[in-house]
């Protein structure tokens, strides 16, 4: 047991309350709940606390979670979806400047290219960031996270016809934006 | 689950998606979760709450006393309606709430 144990063994060590085997957890997911948190958030400290919400209701209701339902990743995407759309709408009106200075490119001493690299990463964010945030999401899912669109669909919980939808006119949006 | 659809591989939108890459997560913040997590207390399922609970207010006769007189009462109360109602007076029978009120009644009409 250990870095090779699968998701399901190590849930259910953590349904008996291991620490050891939900560091792993935490650890071997970390990676990827950040960057569609981020995605879907839009800023660091939003990423960070959703992704920590996220990862603590995988703690608080792992003796409820049961294997054959669905695959560990999915539930655990789902969470992380349902919590980052959670934060936006708890956040929405609000103007956190701050924040977003924050993900701003620091444009200061660099080459033509390292500057022209942010300046494209910034327009891309921003295009992102303006669109609904149910089409972001499928956005973060399938084109940045590489879902496919069967798996995309279920962490949404919404058929894959939907999901297409979505993608359809967030890359509509997204053209109109960026191009 | 790493292996997108192919349909949109090819398309310079996605490419251009695709090539900008997230700031990876902060060191310590694997580290703030784990903490933040184990303080807070594991949910059991909602049948091994339930059956804590029942074992609990079955095993403990001093637990929830308030609430077991109350529903003691109300089950009595309830016994002497449905019996009231399902029999019916018999002749020359006096009903017991009737009797009870009755004799309140007349109590409370004494000078």
């Amino acid at each position: 047991m250990g870095q090779q144990a699968s998701d399901e063994a190590l849930m259910a060590r953590v349904a008996t309350g291991d620490a050891g085997a939900y560091r792993l957890l935490v650890e071997r997911h970390l990676g990827r709940a950040h960057a569609i948190a981020l995605r879907v958030v839009g800023n660091r400290a939003d990423a960070e606390d959703a992704v920590q919400g996220a990862f603590t209701k995988v703690w608080v209701s792992a003796p409820s979670w049961q294997p054959g339902r669905a695959a560990f990743t999915t539930w655990l995407y789902r969470i992380i979806v349902t919590t980052s759309i959670d934060t936006i709408r708890r956040r929405r009106g609000e103007i956190d400047a701050d924040a977003a200075l924050e993900e701003l490119p620091d444009e200061g001493p660099g080459s033509e290219a390292q500057v022209a690299a942010a300046q494209e990463a910034e327009r891309v964010r921003a295009a992102v960031a303006a669109l609904p945030a149910r089409q972001r999401v499928a956005v973060t899912l399938c084109y940045f996270e590489e879902f496919t669109n069967p798996e995309a669909a279920q962490i949404m919980g919404v058929h894959v016809k939907a999901l297409e939808g979505l993608l359809v006119r967030a890359r509509k949006l997204l053209r109109r934006t960026l191009e | 689950m790493n292996h997108a659809d192919d349909s949109h591989t090819d398309d310079p939108l996605i490419r251009r998606l695709r090539a900008q890459h997230p700031a990876p997560p902060a060191a310590d913040l694997a580290q703030r979760i784990v903490a933040h997590a184990l303080r807070q207390p594991q949910r059991q399922p909602l049948s091994q709450r339930l059956h804590a609970a029942l074992y609990r207010f079955f095993g403990e006769w001093h637990y929830a006393l308030t609430f077991k007189a109350g529903l003691l009462a109300g089950f009595v109360l309830v016994g002497l309606v449905v019996g009231h109602l399902g029999r019916g007076p018999a002749a020359g029978e006096l009903d017991p709430v009737a009797l009870a009120l009755g004799t309140t009644a007349a109590w409370e009409l004494q000078p």
